[in-house]
């Protein structure tokens, strides 16, 4: 799905003085492409994310998928998956039940969840862990867990928040490894805010680097 | 060491604290109940009997009031709990310049003494004839469980945040689904406490009950006043007894229903 962003302008009020986070912020993502998003913390990366998911409501411009506006469309109904920095796995689920959530809202017969949510821990490696509580999981299984979670839920766009930003360097290479895979399988237009120029390189198609509310395109 | 000494005598002390300040005086209600005569300076009855239990059993409107109690406390725990809940959703998804008056409006019941209150409540109910009726008790009761209520509700909404609800939306539920598989579960202790802390308000109200039912709405309260004003104590620790079982049997279904809601595992199995 290609996403478009057309002059989106958001500002928070502080002290009752109006702070401009993102100022006339133009992007095209075409269908199937990835692409990083740098910026230093408080830049207002993840507000454009939201905004993007529907979370958020910009004080103006336009949010398009395949040339749609969708600015009135409310997030259960953007199929957009976002994959949090906290993760926000459910704590009174398991595993599994995390996995088929999307697919239980969606009213999926229970054959159809069994199936999903065995493909998708195979997808991520941990077929062992569907009855785990969430709590008993370790950082990178929850990494794992949460991708899985949102591919389930069949998502047009994908938006990844800082996914590896809590693991070590030895995690982050065996996620990016993962993520890359995950990418042959379902190649999806995806969004991914990162503070790692390297890392935003490697993976991405084109990396964009968003300041005092401006986006400009980097080049390695 | 020292420091294990130290727990000890912190426990010890809170322990008897406990002792003295809720045991006691809730087994002395017991005692009393099936006492004939305990006179001063003796440390225990001289008789016993049942004459509490028996009379509280043939009186004939003593059934029906218990119910009308439940009832009414039912009533109060889960409207107060409700408002209480949808008003802490509110102030935490939706944030507005309004949102500190709301707050203080929340609490207000709180902070005016509950006479003053009570002839403002009673004024206005007589106007829109909701005086001496078993809905206006509750709908009074309500305003004044209700601080307590969004208190805890405020509190628990703003631990758990919006993170989850987000999240729920973002992996398509809509709002309701996303509050009620979501957020639900997860407020479910403070639930509990919200709609416990509700049930105990509304069934030891005395004199707001009093004034708004007009002596026509009757509970178990209204029934014990004049045994405690006219010292039979016999009579009146009976019906604290009851009084005691009602709240302990409503404590004990919430616990059942909690530990039943939180093994949520069920709502994934159909």
């Amino acid at each position: 799905m290609k996403l478009e962003l057309q002059h989106i302008n958001l500002s928070y009020e502080h002290k009752r003085e109006a702070q401009l986070v993102l100022n006339n912020i133009n992007l095209t993502v075409e269908d199937g492409s990835f692409v990083s998003l740098l910026g230093p913390s408080g830049a207002g990366k993840t507000s454009l994310l939201r905004i993007i998911a529907g979370l958020e409501i910009q004080d103006g411009g336009s949010v398009l998928f395949d040339n749609q506006a969708i600015d009135y469309l409310a997030p259960h109904k953007r199929r957009v998956g976002y994959v949090f920095q906290d993760l926000r796995l459910f704590p009174h689920l398991n595993v599994g039940e995390n996995i088929a959530y999307a697919s239980k809202i969606a009213k999926k017969p229970k054959a159809f969840r069994e199936d999903l949510v065995k493909r998708m821990l195979e997808q991520v490696q941990l077929e062992a862990y569907e009855s785990r509580r969430v709590s008993q999981l370790s950082g990178g299984q929850a990494q794992r867990v949460a991708l899985a979670r949102v591919l389930a839920s069949d998502p047009q766009i994908l938006l990844l928040d800082e996914p590896f930003s809590s693991l070590d360097e030895e995690l982050r290479a065996d996620m990016r490894g993962l993520l890359e895979h995950l990418r042959c399988d379902y190649p999806l237009t995806t969004i991914m805010v990162t503070h790692d120029r390297a890392e935003a390189f490697r993976m991405s198609d084109r990396v964009l680097y968003l300041d005092k509310g401006s986006l400009k395109e980097v080049y390695e | 060491m020292r420091k294990s000494s130290s727990q000890f005598f912190a426990r010890a002390l809170i322990m008897i604290n406990i002792i003295f300040v809720v045991v006691l005086p809730l087994a002395l209600i017991v005692v009393w109940a099936f006492s004939a005569s305990w006179p001063w300076p003796h440390l225990l009855p001289q008789q016993f009997s049942s004459r509490g239990l028996e009379e509280l059993f043939s009186n004939r409107v003593f059934g029906g009031v218990l119910l009308q109690s439940i009832l009414i406390a039912l009533g109060t725990s889960f409207s107060a709990t409700t408002i209480a809940t949808m008003a802490a959703h509110s102030l935490l998804f939706y944030p507005s310049k309004l949102n500190k008056l709301i707050r203080f409006l929340l609490i207000l019941p709180f902070l005016v003494a509950t006479p003053i209150f009570a002839m403002g409540i009673q004024v206005f109910f007589l106007k829109i004839k909701l005086a001496n009726t078993v809905l206006g008790v509750i709908v009074a009761h309500t305003i004044l469980a209700l601080p307590y209520a969004a208190y805890l509700m405020m509190d628990a909404y703003s631990a758990l945040g919006r993170k989850f609800f987000e999240q729920s939306q973002t992996l398509g539920a809509h709002r309701l689904q996303s509050f009620y598989l979501v957020d639900l579960p997860l407020l479910l202790p403070s639930i509990s406490s919200a709609l416990l802390m509700s049930y105990i308000i509304s069934f030891s109200q005395y004199f707001i009950t009093l004034l708004i039912g007009g002596g026509t709405v009757q509970t178990i309260s209204l029934l014990m006043f004049p045994y405690l004003v006219s010292g039979d104590r016999t009579l009146a620790s009976s019906y604290g007894l009851v009084f005691m079982l009602a709240t302990i049997a409503f404590m004990l279904i919430l616990q059942v229903i909690s530990r039943k809601a939180s093994k949520t595992a069920a709502l994934f199995d159909s």
